[in-house]
């Protein structure tokens, strides 16, 4: 019944996506919950060098380079911004246990693809 | 696999795994007893056990045996009640398919100082870390004070460092309305508490700052409120109400709970419903839905079966984002420290038209000394 109670008025609400491509919404909405959490890329842990739990921490990573030398985000070219190809990416996606939806993604894409709005 | 790649993984599976050793099994609750303190010192439950609590334990397992530390062979002094949990699990999880892993997940230990009504509780324990002072954790540290010093009812007062008392309390963190609610692993935060618990009811109310001192998952101040009125014994209903306040975000949350419990199918039925609204520093704002809804089957001693309905939406005004996951978990307390616990999961992304399907099977192990 409390699945009911949710999801109906969820669906009964959405609309199409006009969520900001911004840096803080994306980072805030998206990359803190699914990816900043826990013993992941938090600013306890810091795996592989990320942590996308605060602001200034997730711009701070994405200045960085990956581990095979690629960027973690390249201003209008998403192609080769790590942080969008390795949410697709087919031998080692992102988050391991569970993916981002395609929305979330597209999102992300798009922010970059746009110029990265937001990074310093 | 290569190290990096099975590092990586295992990570991940170790916030998708990792407990919160001051949650506790809300299974039990209504099925063996009516408050979280008829078996735990702390009155938001998890935790150290009381004389009630072990003797559930031995009951409540297959093999029984000693429930107390070390199996009867730590006798301290009455003032003193001490504790350990380890865990470590093994099994596949995937996102595009499944990959191994095999991790450690808790290594904590616990004490707790009491005398005529007040008392000092600490955990101390090891994280995944970048540096050594992030190695050791002090998850929970509080000073409280109880109205009736040897029962386990009444008001309790909490100054500390603990997790608010919001909603149901799953051992596992990555039941949804822990993963995505107001209660995420490692969300322990420091501030005062005012409870009190009774049979038919109890209530929670506590204001909180953020960790200054360890690097906290909850970065915001505020409060949280949990009641719950038990009118019969096989039935509870609660409501629940946090606001949080950062630098980054700003978040009002409230939500309902239910319990039931069927005693001639051994069977208790459990669900939460949250909404949370979130504003953004930077202006934005969005509103999320999250429930899980739980029947737990006592199959016989010491075997407990639980599945589960979990529903997430990140933003109710966006189509396709919203995720859907069943749980199956299957408990043996196969004696009064050991527990075996096998937890599967199946995710779908907006019903599966919204992104891939992901899932977990996980075996743990969980020693209680």
């Amino acid at each position: 019944m409390l699945l009911a109670v949710a999801v109906l008025p969820a669906c009964a609400t959405e609309t199409t996506d006009t969520r900001p491509e911004t840096a803080d919404y994306i980072i805030e909405a998206i990359l803190a919950p699914a990816c900043g959490r826990g013993a992941c890329h938090s600013s306890v842990t810091v795996a592989a060098g990320y942590a996308f739990d605060t602001l200034d921490a997730a711009k701070a990573s994405m200045k960085k380079q990956s581990e095979n030398g690629q960027k973690l985000v390249v201003a209008n070219d998403p192609s080769h911004s790590r942080l969008v190809t390795i949410l697709s990416d087919g031998n080692k996606p992102m988050p391991a246990d569970a993916p981002l939806p395609d929305a979330d993604i597209a999102l992300i894409t798009s922010w970059v693809a746009a110029g990265a709005e937001g990074l310093p | 696999m290569s190290r990096a790649r099975l590092a990586a993984v295992s990570v991940a599976v170790a916030v998708l795994a990792l407990p919160a050793v001051a949650l506790a099994y809300p299974q039990f609750q209504l099925s063996r007893d009516q408050t979280c303190t008829g078996c735990h010192l702390s009155p938001a439950g998890g935790g150290l056990l009381t004389e009630n609590g072990l003797a559930v334990a031995e009951s409540s397992s297959t093999w029984g045996g000693a429930p107390e530390a070390a199996h009867g062979r730590l006798v301290g002094p009455s003032w003193l009640t001490v504790g350990a949990d380890l865990r470590a699990a093994a099994g596949v999880l995937g996102n595009q398919g499944p990959q191994p892993a095999a991790f450690p997940m808790q290594a904590e230990a616990e004490a707790s100082i009491h005398k005529a009504g007040f008392s000092l509780y600490a955990t101390l324990g090891i994280q995944e870390g970048d540096s050594a002072l992030k190695f050791i954790e002090a998850r929970e540290h509080y000073a409280m004070w109880q109205s009736d010093a040897t029962g386990t009812t009444g008001l309790y007062v909490r100054v500390g460092r603990f997790m608010p008392v919001y909603g149901l309390r799953f051992a596992e963190h990555n039941a949804y309305t822990r993963q995505f609610g107001q209660t995420p692993l490692y969300g322990e935060t420091y501030g005062a508490a005012v409870e009190y618990i009774d049979p038919r009811w109890e209530a929670h109310v506590t204001g909180f700052i953020h960790d200054p001192l360890q690097d906290p998952v909850e970065r915001g101040d505020g409060a949280a409120a949990y009641a719950e009125v038990r009118p019969a014994k096989a039935f509870a209903l609660g409501a629940e109400g946090r606001y949080a306040s950062s630098s980054d975000d700003k978040r009002t949350a409230g939500g309902v709970t239910a319990k039931y419990w069927i005693p001639a199918a051994n069977l208790l039925v459990q669900a939460e419903g949250q909404t949370i609204h979130q504003t953004f520093a930077a202006g934005s704002s969005r509103n999320q839905l999250v429930s899980y809804l739980m029947a737990s089957w006592f199959v016989h001693d010491g075997w407990l079966l639980d599945v589960a309905l979990a529903q997430y939406d990140e933003d109710t005004h966006v189509k396709g984002i919203d995720r859907e996951a069943v749980d199956a978990n299957l408990h043996w307390f196969a004696n009064s420290h050991w527990e075996l616990l096998l937890t599967n999961r199946v995710q779908t992304i907006g019903l599966g038209k919204g992104g891939g399907t992901s899932g977990y099977s996980l075996f743990q192990i969980h020693y209680r000394l």
